[in-house]
């Protein structure tokens, strides 16, 4: 591997991942491998490790991070948040983390097609006639899809 | 604190002047620096006469120019005599305290980490005062400003050093665009509200790496400093271009305390320190009355422990100054018919409260009745004149009689700071096996005792004194267990019974004869007596 | 008149301000809760080696024999401040004292109510006396059953529960406020298994164990073979508001495992850190004798479990990232220190004003100190044995300045 040099890393991003919700508790980590050795995904795919990922974000590895594939692995346990003694509350990072990584477009393809539906039809799939007129031969109502609920959301 | 120094008013002003007397209330204080002057303002309100000097060494001179230096001092509390030079001038001049509050050493460690001293790298104390003066006007080659704080890589500085780091970083955490970097081994945080500190300091953006066994490396790149480094975390490789590195100190005592104390006890044994390693020496106290260390002299070098122990210096000097009124313990005296001037005595007494002139004498207010000049005296020339205090069961008038009544018993002579008292614990198991004498320290047990109680009878003899590094009198036990290992190894080249062998420690456990022993035990350690006596009573 | 200041605990800080104090010609009671002076630091073990550890521990009983020895020190162990008062010339309080249920004259140390005894710490044996004492707390008769199985079984006849505690009121000069610290609670962090898990003990229960010698006693089969060490158990956690280094644990903890190693060689010996904090001058040197003798791990475990075969396992992140279940025989939780709880009733407690822990830098009694009273060693901040005596040595020359004011009609406020 090549060296990294850190003078061209970028030291704001761990302010932009603090400033984000959910990530606040980032610079508190002082790295105890508490996570780490509880997280159950660590245990099966090396690359997911809490305390690296916070490392990372702190060093200012964004684009490393961002389009990483590991960060969107998170389980949501909480299992790190409850070892944790700082109160890092690294499950929240993580959503943060990913949020950002949305922003850049640097979301998986089968997430932002998932993201698609919601926001064209409210649910993660489409409802169609096909489907609704099913529905009333069986008695039941038909489905009205809602996208706006969701949008309004947004 | 509470009382604070509001109103420190002096309890000795109104008195008699004692200095008159044969003791003098006078101090000296060698070291120049705050402490010293910190020390010398506290003092002077209670209505003491002080004097400044700086050591024997020249690089720690006072600023003045006509500043005193310390050229040879002798003596004990109450009468040291001091030889001071003013202006290449010698005058002499007798002080009743010396306080040794000599600053420490700083040694930048560049070369232990391969860096070159240059604008982009500095020391620590250097850059503190830097940012003091308001002359730091950080200029980033990029965007960012790096700032590479190298914090005990080696692992043995105290917290005050990251103390010092953290006030550095709170003091740039205001800067935009600086990004500061810890490298270091452990944080050290065991210093008041320094973990909170920490803490903020990462809130702040700044970034720590801590290494293992394998640290950061430095190469220059045309005299330009470059940290090459794998992160502990990621285990991958770095490499760091800083605008500026800022490298740690070591903090030594100062260079030349046995230069300068050299002549007032024997102080190797607290080599390089002025105080002894053993606990029982508390605060300021050395194992010499009326001498005391303050601050590096004595390992402390953060400023919030440096100001306790300026307090602990008024705190000591008023109780002695209190204690002036009493009249001192009668201590060991010397029958001048049997002195052969062998200086033994001076050579060994770790108070250094015994003095030569004409003959050796020892000055009752500086002795802590070990009574190890007592025992080594080869002339039997010293004595207690009466027991010392605490030792009830020695009563009789010969020595020989001392050591009667343990016929058919062990005898044991027990310290009264460690073996005695863990005897207590234990006394209902074996009070019908051992007779116990009590002696102040190891170190007065005189070999004829140990024979003598061998000749009233006694099945065996057992000495118990403290554990090494925990003596009173710095090495009363050491001097002990030499002792009893010579009395065993003449007891048995005189002895045809092999069969009473067992294996030799010369660390003082089992010895050449299995009817002499000498235990290291403590207080709280009944155990081990219990053992030792045990151990004998199954042999016998 | 001789003036006279009450000391609040007879830890190493009491007891050795006490000394101090004695000095300065002052006079002093001593006013202790537990039937036995010496507090904390008495359940201190000796850490010796072949050599002197510095652990102080042996000092705290100097202290006891000191104080014992001196007249102008009244020592009134088993009684408790129940209030306080302000007076013109300082302070009044309420003394609950309770008697000695065990007459020493007539206790042989045999032992017989120590076994009789149906609660586990309502008979207490003096370490360094080996007398027997009651802890009136713990004892069956504080509650709606009393018991008196000691007082029928023992052989001496030296037992009388029927004594009543008696209250009396001291006028004192000043007040010094030693009551030290708590030691964290393990059961707080239950990942960690105290009380739960059995093997995992807490260092306070290791320095019982090593007091009492029980390592020696045990023959070489039950003896522990492999011994974790958890560091900052109770500090450096912010989540239960203990955001401090508790600064001593490293200390205990090394010397504890050099000892250990020192009397069993073939002991294999963990701990788990996060940073070794110094604990005494030339910690260099003893730091590479300990990395010798000591498997150093820079990992926090995330639980303690009980494994299989009964013994508790250590779930940690090893030193190559990987995740290792370690099993050991005994698991000892370096537990921290912490603020004291217990303050003396009256007007010292309403004179502080909310608790506070350690972490604001404040102490039991927060910033806030009433002219007279003085916070003496680990009640403010954690203190070793040492920093404890140090700290008595510089408040007694301060109590010593204030009496002396005071005397002059100086400031009181």
């Amino acid at each position: 591997m090549p060296r990294i040099n850190l003078n061209e890393l970028d030291p704001s991003f761990k302010f932009r991942v603090a400033a984000t919700r959910g990530g606040e508790g980032l610079q508190a980590c002082y790295a105890c491998k508490a996570c780490t050795a509880a997280c159950p995904i660590e245990k099966t795919v090396k690359r997911y490790d809490p305390r690296k990922i916070i490392r990372m974000a702190l060093l200012g590895m964004t684009k490393e991070l961002l389009e990483s594939d590991f960060i969107w692995l998170c389980s949501s346990c909480y299992s790190c948040a409850e070892v944790c003694p700082q109160d890092v509350r690294f499950t929240d990072i993580i959503f943060a983390i990913k949020n950002l990584a949305s922003q850049e477009a640097c979301a998986p393809g089968g997430l932002v097609a998932q993201r698609g539906l919601l926001k064209d039809h409210g649910r993660l799939y489409e409802v169609s006639d096909f489907e609704n007129e099913k529905r009333i031969k069986l008695g039941l109502p038909p489905i009205v899809e809602h996208p706006e609920d969701y949008n309004s959301l947004l | 604190m509470l009382t604070s120094s509001r109103n420190r008013k002096s309890i000795f002003l109104n008195r008699p002047d004692i200095s008159d007397g044969a003791f003098a209330t006078s101090v000296l204080i060698i070291g120049g620096d705050w402490i010293g002057a910190e020390i010398e303002r506290r003092l002077s309100q209670l209505g003491l006469e002080v004097t400044v000097a700086s050591g024997v060494s020249k690089s720690q001179a006072l600023p003045e120019q006509n500043h005193l230096i310390l050229d040879s001092i002798e003596g004990h509390s109450g009468q040291f005599q001091a030889k001071l030079m003013k202006a290449g001038e010698s005058v002499k001049k007798m002080f009743g305290f010396v306080i040794a509050a000599q600053p420490g050493v700083n040694e930048p460690r560049f070369q232990r980490y391969g860096l070159r001293k240059g604008p982009n790298v500095v020391s620590l104390s250097e850059f503190s005062n830097l940012l003091e003066s308001g002359e730091f006007h950080p200029k980033a080659h990029g965007k960012w400003f790096h700032a590479a704080f190298v914090d005990d890589l080696i692992g043995d500085s105290g917290p005050e050093t990251l103390g010092k780091f953290l006030d550095i970083i709170e003091k740039l955490s205001g800067i935009e665009n600086l990004q500061s970097y810890v490298f270091t081994r452990h944080l050290k945080v065991a210093g008041p509200c320094l973990e909170k500190r920490y803490r903020e300091a990462r809130r702040g953006g700044a970034i720590f790496f801590r290494f293992d066994d394998s640290g950061p490396e430095f190469e220059y790149e045309s005299d330009t400093p470059r940290i090459i480094f794998t992160d502990p975390l990621l285990r991958l490789d770095f490499e760091l271009t800083p605008d500026i590195i800022v490298i740690d100190e070591t903090l030594c005592p100062p260079v030349d305390l046995s230069k300068t104390f050299g002549m007032l006890a024997p102080l190797e044994m607290a080599h390089p320190y002025l105080q002894s390693e053993s606990p029982r020496f508390n605060g300021v106290l050395t194992s010499k009355d009326g001498l005391f260390a303050a601050g590096p002299s004595r390992g402390v070098f953060g400023r919030d422990r440096i100001l306790d122990d300026i307090d602990a210096v008024e705190s000591e000097i008023r109780k002695s100054l209190l204690k002036l009124e009493l009249s001192p313990d009668q201590g060991p005296v010397i029958d001048k018919s049997k002195c052969a001037f062998c200086l033994t005595c001076i050579r060994l007494c770790p108070h250094g409260a015994i003095t030569f002139h004409d003959r050796a004498h020892i000055i009752s207010r500086s002795c802590f009745k070990c009574g190890i000049c007592v025992a080594e005296c080869p002339m039997q020339a010293i004595s207690f004149s009466e027991e010392p205090v605490g030792v009830d069961r020695l009563v009789g008038e010969s020595k020989g009689a001392l050591t009667t009544g343990c016929s058919g018993k062990i005898a044991a002579f027990l310290c009264s700071r460690s073996a005695a008292q863990a005897f207590k614990a234990i006394e209902f198991i074996y009070k019908d096996d051992v007779e116990v004498f009590e002696i102040n320290c190891a170190g007065s047990l005189e070999p004829q005792r140990i024979l003598d109680a061998f000749r009233n009878g006694a099945s065996a003899v057992l000495v118990g004194g403290c554990f090494k590094g925990n003596c009173a009198s710095v090495y009363g036990n050491i001097l002990c267990g030499n002792r009893v290992d010579r009395i065993a190894g003449t007891l048995w080249d005189n002895m045809t019974d092999t069969s009473r062998l067992t294996e030799s420690t010369a660390s003082g456990g089992v010895l050449k004869m299995d009817r002499l022993r000498f235990v290291h035990t403590a207080g709280n350690t009944p155990d081990i007596l219990a053992k030792a006596i045990f151990e004998l009573k199954k042999q016998l | 008149m001789r003036k006279q200041v009450a000391i609040v605990g007879s830890g190493i800080a009491g007891l050795s301000l006490a000394h101090e104090l004695s000095c300065f010609g002052i006079g002093s009671t001593i006013i202790e809760r537990f039937p036995l002076p010496g507090g904390n630091a008495a359940r201190f073990a000796c850490k010796a080696t072949d050599s002197c550890q510095r652990c102080g521990a042996c000092i705290v009983q100097d202290y006891v024999s000191k104080v014992f020895a001196c007249e102008d020190i009244c020592l009134t162990c088993g009684s408790e401040v129940m209030d306080s008062l302000r007076t013109d010339s300082g302070f009044r309080l309420q003394i609950l004292e309770r008697p000695a249920f065990i007459d020493p004259n007539l206790c042989s140390k045999c032992g017989i109510c120590k076994k009789v005894c149906p609660s586990p710490n309502a008979i207490l044996v003096d370490p360094f006396t080996g007398s027997f004492f009651i802890n009136y707390p713990e004892c069956l008769i504080s509650s709606d059953m009393p018991c008196v199985a000691c007082e029928q079984a023992c052989p001496e006849q030296a037992i009388n529960l029927a004594l009543t505690p008696e209250r009396k009121e001291l006028d004192v000069d000043a007040v010094a406020i030693a009551t030290g610290f708590e030691p964290f609670d393990a059961t707080a962090k239950s990942r960690f298994g105290y009380g739960r898990v059995p093997g995992v003990i807490s260092s306070l229960d290791l320095e019982d164990r090593l007091r009492r010698g029980a390592f020696d006693h045990l023959d070489e089969e039950n003896r522990p073979k492999s011994i974790a060490f958890i560091q900052c158990v109770g500090s450096r956690d912010v989540k239960i508001g203990r955001n401090y280094c508790s600064r001593v644990c490293c200390g205990y903890a090394l010397r504890s495992a050099r000892l250990m190693k020192f009397k069993f060689p073939e002991m294999k010996i963990c701990m788990f850190y996060m940073d070794i904090q110094t604990f005494d001058r030339d910690f260099e040197n003893r730091i590479a004798a300990a990395r010798r003798e000591v498997n150093l791990v820079r990992a926090i475990p995330s639980e303690i479990r009980q494994g299989l075969n009964g013994k508790p396992e250590v779930l940690y992140n090893g030193a190559e990232d990987e995740a290792i279940v370690e099993e050991f025989d005994l698991v000892v939780l370096s537990i921290g220190m912490g603020a004291q709880t217990l303050v003396p009733g009256g007007v010292l407690e309403s004179l502080s004003t909310t608790q506070k822990s350690y972490a604001s830098g404040g102490g039991a009694f927060g910033d806030i100190q009433p002219a007279g009273a003085f916070l003496v060693g680990s009640v403010s901040e954690p203190k070793s044995i040492q920093e404890s005596i140090e700290d008595s040595i510089i408040v007694a020359s301060q109590i010593q300045t204030y009496l002396g004011d005071s005397q002059r009609g100086g400031n009181v406020d």
